[in-house]
C-alpha cells in the first residue's frame, strides 16, 4: 500500500469510526460516548462495572446492529458496483444492471404483500435473496448459448428482466393499495429503510458480504486483465468463463444480501467506484475494497442524516439518490468527451 | 400393541390440552366491551327521528367545508353554498363513512349503489348488508356510477378529482364532504347529510343517540387516577397523532393517544427506540399482522412497559378506520381491551 492509499484508507476508517460513535450515542434516547464505550466493553467482557440495562439494550441491540447493517450494505454495494463496471467495461453499470435489485425487490414486496414479513424478521430478507438468485440464474440462462455467455446478451437480458420484474412489483403495489398499511410498508421498503434493524439482519448481510469480498478479491487480478479485453485476457492465461461467472455470482450475492436487509438503495454502487477510481486508480484489487469503504461512509452518514436531522419519515435510499444523482450528472458532464467515443 | 395405543392416546390427549391451553393463552385478548357490541351496532345502523313535515325544495344549504391538508398537516376551512333543486331519491355514497351514515338515516331504497370499500369487512361495518343488497362499484368505475343515473353522489375531499370532473361532465350533482376524523366532525357531517337528503330528523336522532351512547359508555368506564396511555403501531412503524380518528376514539374512552401526546399531527413513523422512550401502557396493533409477536420478541423493546406486561393487542382494521357513527363501536371495543389492564 502506497502512502497516498494509506492516508485515504485512514481517512475512510476515521469517518466510519466517527460515524459509528455518533450513531451509537445519538438518538431519541441520548447516551454519552463514555457510556457507549462502557456498554461495548461490558458486552465484550472487558468491563465488569455496572451499566444501565436500558441503555445497554438500546446501544447493543438497537443502534449497533443498525450501524453495522449500514456499513455492510454500503460495503457490499460499493464492491458490487466496482465489479459490474469492470466486467461490463461500462461506467453506467451498477449492481442493478443484472436485474438483481428488481428480483430482490419483487421477492421482498411479495413477502410483505402475502403477510410473511410481518411475522418473521428473516422472511423478507430470505425472499429477497431467493428472488435475486433466481433472477441471476434466469439472466445467465437467457444469455448462455452453447456454453458461451455473451456480455452484451447478459446486459440486455438484465435490462429486459429489470423491466419485467419492475412491472410485476408495480402490479403488487397496485394490489396492495387496497390495504393502506401494507402499501405503506412496501413503499418504505422500496425507498431503502434501515429502521429497526437488528442482529438478525446483521447475521444475514455479514456472511454474504464476507463470502463475496473473499471471492471478488480472489478474482480481482483476473478482472484487471479482463478489462484489457477478453482476447488479451485469454492470451494471458485467464480462464475467462470462470473469472467472469465467479465475479458476477459474488457481486450478485453481495447485492442480494444488501438489498435484502436494507431495501433498494440506489446510486451508491454507481458513484463510489467512480470517485475511488480517480483516487486510487483502476487496480481492482484495491478499488473493490476502497469503493466498499466509501459506499459504507455514504450510507452511514445518509442514515445519520435521516435518523438525527430529518427524523425517520425520510429514507436512506432517497438521500443517496438525491446526493448521488447530481454527483453522477457532474461526472457525466465532466467526462462527456470521453463518452463520445464509446 | 395395547400399551402402544394407550401411550399414543395419552400423547394425543396431552397435545390437545396443550393446544387448548396455548390457544387460550394466544386468545388472551377476548374483550369485554362496556356496552353490548351487537346491540350498539344495531342501534347505530337504523335511526328514525320523529316524523316532521317535509322541508321545502329547492333548498340552499350553507355550510363550512373543513378539509385536512395532508401536505401541510393543517386544516383548511371554506364557507360554501350548495343548491338542490329537488329531494335526492337516487343517492350514491363514494366513501365508507358516508355510506354508513346514509345506511342509518336514509330510507334504504334511495341508496342506489355502494363502492367496493363499503362491501369490505376490513373497512366497513355494513359490509355484509351492502354485499347482500348491492350493487357494488369500484371507486374508479365512474362510467358505472354514471350509468346508475343517481341524482346525488356524495364524494369526500380525498375522492379523485378525475371522478368528480367526470360526474360534472355527466351533469350529475355531487356533494363533497369534508373531514370525518373526530366524533365532533362526524356529528357535523351527519347533520349536514341529513339536511341535504331531507332527513333532518333522522340525522338529529342519530346525533342524539351518539351523545347518549357516549355518556353511557363513559359511565361504565372504571375511574382511574391516571389515564391509560395507548399507542397504535402499524406494520410500517407508523403512529397516529392529533388529527387521527384513533385520537378521537381515545378521547371518548378517556385514554391518552401517545402519538398525539408526543406532538404527532397526522401520522408519523417511529422506531423501536422512540417507542421505548414514549413507553406506552398499551400497544394496539392491526389484526391479521403478526406484529404482536414481532414487538414482543424485540430485544430493544424488552424494557417497555407494555411489552413487560404483555399489553399488546390486536384490533381489527375496521375499528381503527371507523369514521362514522360506528366510531362508538371502536371506542367500546378498545375500551374493552385497555380497561382490563393491570396497573
Amino acid at each position: 500500500m502506497i502512502k497516498k492509499d494509506f492516508y485515504l484508507f485512514s481517512a475512510l476508517i476515521a469517518l466510519i469510526v466517527a460515524g459509528g460513535f455518533i450513531s451509537l450515542s445519538s438518538g431519541t434516547w441520548p447516551i454519552s460516548v463514555s457510556h457507549v464505550l462502557t456498554i461495548i466493553l461490558s458486552k465484550l467482557g472487558l468491563y465488569a462495572g455496572a451499566i444501565s440495562d436500558v441503555e445497554a439494550t438500546i446501544v447493543w441491540d438497537g443502534r449497533l446492529p443498525r450501524f453495522l447493517v449500514a456499513f455492510l450494505v454500503g460495503f457490499s454495494l460499493g464492491g458490487a458496483g466496482t465489479i459490474m463496471q469492470g466486467i461490463f467495461k461500462n461506467p453506467m453499470a451498477s449492481p442493478g444492471v443484472m436485474g438483481i435489485d428488481s428480483g430482490a425487490a419483487l421477492g421482498a414486496v411479495l413477502a410483505i404483500y402475502l403477510g410473511l414479513a410481518s411475522g418473521s424478521l428473516i422472511a423478507l430478507p430470505c425472499a429477497a435473496i431467493i428472488f435475486s438468485i433466481l433472477t441471476l440464474v434466469m439472466v445467465f440462462a437467457i444469455a448462455t448459448s452453447r456454453g458461451r455467455t455473451s456480455i452484451a446478451t447478459l446486459l440486455l437480458a438484465g435490462i429486459a428482466l429489470n423491466l419485467v420484474l419492475g412491472a410485476l412489483t408495480s402490479f403488487i403495489i397496485t394490489l396492495s393499495t387496497r390495504e393502506f398499511d401494507v402499501g405503506r410498508v412496501i413503499v418504505n421498503w422500496l425507498m431503502g429503510d434501515l429502521n429497526n434493524r437488528s442482529w438478525e439482519h446483521v447475521n444475514i448481510v455479514m456472511p454474504t458480504t464476507m463470502i463475496a469480498l473473499v471471492g471478488t478479491l480472489f478474482f480481482a487480478k483476473d478482472l484487471n486483465i479482463l478489462m484489457l479485453g477478453e482476447e488479451t485476457a485469454a492470451n494471458l492465461g485467464v480462464n475467462i468463463k470462470r473469472a467472469r461467472n465467479g465475479l458476477l455470482l459474488f457481486s450478485s450475492i453481495e447485492t442480494g444480501g444488501a438489498i435484502a436487509v436494507s431495501g433498494v438503495i440506489g446510486f451508491v454502487g454507481l458513484v463510489a467506484p467512480h470517485i475511488m477510481r480517480s483516487l486510487v486508480g483502476p487496480d481492482n484489487r484495491k478499488l473493490i475494497f476502497f469503493s466498499g469503504l466509501l459506499a459504507a461512509v455514504f450510507i452511514i452518514y445518509a442514515d445519520l442524516f435521516v435518523r438525527l436531522i430529518v427524523a425517520v419519515d425520510l429514507k436512506v435510499g432517497i438521500i443517496t439518490s438525491m446526493l448521488g444523482g447530481p454527483f453522477f450528472l457532474y461526472l457525466i458532464i465532466k467526462h462527456r468527451k470521453q463518452f463520445e467515443y464509446m | 400393541m395395547r400399551k402402544f395405543l394407550i401411550i399414543t392416546g395419552i400423547y394425543i390427549v396431552c397435545c390437545l390440552i396443550a393446544a387448548a391451553a396455548s390457544s387460550e393463552a394466544g386468545n388472551n385478548q377476548k374483550t369485554v366491551p362496556p356496552l353490548d357490541m351487537e346491540r350498539l351496532k344495531n342501534e347505530l345502523s337504523f335511526v328514525r327521528g320523529k316524523a316532521k313535515a317535509e322541508g321545502a325544495w329547492p333548498r340552499e344549504i350553507r355550510y363550512t367545508l373543513k378539509v385536512y391538508d395532508f401536505k401541510t398537516d393543517a386544516f383548511r376551512q371554506e364557507a360554501k353554498t350548495f343548491v338542490l333543486k329537488k329531494k335526492p331519491l337516487r343517492i350514491i355514497p363514494h366513501a365508507v363513512g358516508v355510506a354508513e351514515v346514509l345506511w342509518a338515516i336514509c330510507p334504504r331504497e334511495r341508496l342506489v349503489a355502494f363502492n367496493e370499500f363499503s362491501a369490505d369487512p376490513d373497512s366497513s361495518f355494513i359490509a355484509d348488508k351492502v354485499r347482500e343488497r348491492g350493487p357494488i362499484f369500484k371507486s374508479k368505475q365512474t362510467e358505472l356510477v354514471i350509468g346508475y343515473q343517481p341524482d346525488l353522489v356524495f364524494t369526500v375531499f380525498y375522492s379523485s378529482a378525475d371522478f368528480k370532473e367526470k360526474l360534472k361532465q355527466a351533469k350529475i350533482q355531487s356533494f363533497d364532504l369534508g373531514y370525518f376524523g373526530t366524533i365532533e366532525s362526524i356529528k357535523e357531517q351527519i347533520l349536514l347529510i341529513g339536511n341535504i337528503i331531507g332527513e333532518e330528523s333522522n340525522a338529529q336522532a342519530l346525533v342524539k343517540l351518539i351523545d347518549t351512547k357516549i355518556r353511557e359508555l363513559k359511565g361504565k368506564l372504571p375511574q382511574r387516577s391516571h389515564p391509560i396511555r395507548v399507542l397504535y403501531y402499524d406494520e410500517g412503524g407508523y403512529v397516529p397523532g392529533i388529527s387521527s380518528n384513533f385520537n378521537s376514539i381515545c378521547k371518548i374512552i378517556g385514554a391518552v393517544n401517545v402519538g398525539a401526546e408526543q406532538g404527532i399531527k397526522s401520522w408519523s413513523q417511529i422506531d423501536y427506540e422512540t417507542l421505548l422512550k414514549w413507553n406506552p401502557d398499551v400497544i394496539i396493533v392491526p389484526a391479521r399482522s403478526k406484529l404482536k409477536e414481532l414487538l414482543m420478541s424485540s430485544r430493544v423493546l424488552s424494557h417497555a412497559q407494555a411489552i413487560k406486561s404483555g399489553s399488546v393487542y390486536y384490533v381489527p382494521g375496521v375499528y381503527l378506520r371507523a369514521d362514522s357513527q360506528y366510531m362508538l363501536l371502536s371506542a367500546d371495543f378498545i375500551a374493552g381491551i385497555i380497561y382490563r389492564q393491570p396497573r
